[in-house]
């Protein structure tokens, strides 16, 4: 289990609480904690989805209040724990839709009044991204250029990707994990040469 | 009938990254979605693919506003879309059409089958030379193993040889101790003197025997002048005049440039005491004459 995981259950739960819930999802402790992260991702993208702005919040309150009914219900529960979670963070979500009544954000109002300041974000960004791409292999990166760079019409792109797989000797969803995640790699390699340039250290990424 | 499956998962994953799904339809995706792996992963790909394709500027319109409305919501989802952007501004300017570039990806059909060819020669050579290589080791092993036979043969033989000889060296030692008294006494049971007649019994230089233990006979060589008797006849007698012992028809024997009568009585009839004998000799015409008287001691008996 990860330490931002235990801080939060430090913060929110108490450890009996909390062990009796990972004792529901898995009687190994191991499997319990990977099993509650996996959730916990998911429960985020869920609120991520329903146009949530604070989906990691969310994710969380709906974790705390299965939790402190998991001993109720852990007897009694049939089938698999992950439904009863999604029901709790549809609640969770209905009551925070109530408090919130413009709880689906728009674009930032004053996007077209930043646009300068973007386009210059964009261009460190750019700087970055290109950076990042000298500092993976040649291989990923010719893998990035081949899945992402193909053809623009839906068909052309998906004939390209197919053809690739075949190639490579993987299926269609191994390829897409592969080059997700170098993608996911690059995101964060992108987001630390940002950070570093707006400290003021351009063109040095660690 | 798989793909068919996807392709409406698709259509439904847009419609709900959209915000366009009924809350029955939301439901049932999201229970899907904490459950099964796959049909998270496929979401991710979508919300991937949504998110190139708006940065593209390749999404319709409607469907610009509902992206910008509702999925840009989050602020991870506006960095995801930014990211998108470079990335596309990257490959466009890196430009990659066809899916492979040719070098890193799968290899041109003729270089792969001469590579492979040639891998299969590496791979015969080398299953060969494994082969002699074994084969010399088992050449090997064996002329190891006949020599260290032989030499266990060899090392069994002397230590056979090692053995016999400590048997005899034990059987002369024994024997070396059974006559060491008599080695001491001059290497046998026998003590001979050599006699010259005519002197008396009272001159200092009146030949002694030493009869140690052990000493089982005695022999006197009698010296002779004239050794031209057929026989000779010897007799001892005490100084008193008694008769110990005689002997007939005895015949002269030489030993150096001297003549001797050699006779050999036992020890036993000797006491401490003096002693003489007496010699005669028989011609061949049988008249017999008196050689001489030889005179002698016996000490330590």
């Amino acid at each position: 289990m990860n330490r931002s995981a235990r801080t939060r259950r430090e913060k929110d739960l108490t450890p009996e609480t909390f062990g009796h819930l990972l004792d529901w999802l898995d009687r190994d402790r191991d499997r319990a904690g990977q099993r509650y992260e996996q959730i916990r991702l998911r429960l985020i993208k869920i609120f991520e989805c329903r146009g949530c702005t604070a989906a990691e919040e969310l994710a969380d309150e709906t974790i705390n209040r299965v939790a402190e009914k998991t001993q109720q219900i852990a007897g009694s529960y049939v089938g698999d724990p992950a439904s009863y979670f999604c029901g709790v963070a549809h609640k969770v979500y209905q009551e925070q839709a109530r408090k919130v009544t413009s709880h689906l954000t728009t674009l930032p109002a004053d996007m077209a009044e930043k646009k300068e300041p973007l386009q210059e974000e964009a261009e460190f960004r750019y700087r970055c991204m290109e950076q990042c791409m000298e500092r993976i292999s040649i291989r990923n990166r010719e893998l990035i250029l081949a899945y992402y760079g193909a053809a623009n019409d839906p068909q052309g792109k998906i004939a390209g990707r197919k053809e690739l797989s075949q190639r490579l000797g993987i299926g269609a969803n191994a390829l897409w994990i592969r080059t997700h995640r170098i993608r996911e790699g690059l995101k964060k390699c992108v987001a630390m040469c940002l950070e570093q340039k707006q400290a003021g250290h351009p063109g040095e990424i660690e | 009938m798989i793909a068919g499956r996807q392709r409406e998962d698709e259509v439904l994953f847009r419609r709900y990254l959209l915000g366009q799904t009924s809350e029955e339809e939301q439901l049932a995706i999201e229970q899907r979605l904490l459950s099964d792996q796959d049909y998270f992963d496929h979401l991710l790909r979508s919300e991937e693919e949504l998110t190139d394709e708006y940065a593209r500027g390749e999404m319709s319109n409607p469907d610009r506003e509902k992206f910008e409305g509702h999925f840009l919501s989050s602020p991870e989802r506006r960095e995801g879309l930014a990211f998108a952007q470079a990335l596309s501004r990257y490959l466009s300017t890196h430009e990659q059409r066809t899916p492979a570039r040719p070098g890193l990806f799968p290899r041109p059909p003729v270089f792969m089958e001469v590579a492979l060819m040639a891998a299969v020669i590496v791979l015969v050579v080398a299953v060969g030379l494994m082969l002699r290589t074994n084969t010399q080791l088992r050449e090997q092993v064996e002329q190891n193993r006949s020599q260290r036979a032989q030499a266990e043969q060899r090392a069994a033989m002397l230590t056979r040889q090692m053995e016999q000889q400590q048997e005899q060296l034990n059987r002369l030692e024994q024997e070396l101790a059974r006559l060491e008294p008599l080695i001491r006494q001059g290497g046998s049971d026998l003590l001979s003197l050599v006699l010259t007649p005519g002197l008396s019994r009272a001159s200092d230089q009146t030949p002694t025997l030493n009869l140690a233990p052990g000493i089982h006979r005695v022999r006197l060589d009698l010296k002779i002048e004239d050794g031209s008797y057929s026989s000779y006849r010897a007799e001892l007698q005490t100084a008193e005049g008694g008769v110990v012992w005689n002997r007939e028809d005895l015949k002269t024997r030489r030993t150096g440039h001297q003549q001797v009568i050699q006779i050999v009585l036992p020890a036993v009839l000797l006491t401490r005491s003096d002693y003489l004998v007496m010699l005669t000799g028989t011609s061949s015409t049988g008249t017999t004459d008196k050689i001489g008287t030889y005179h002698f001691s016996v000490m330590n008996k």
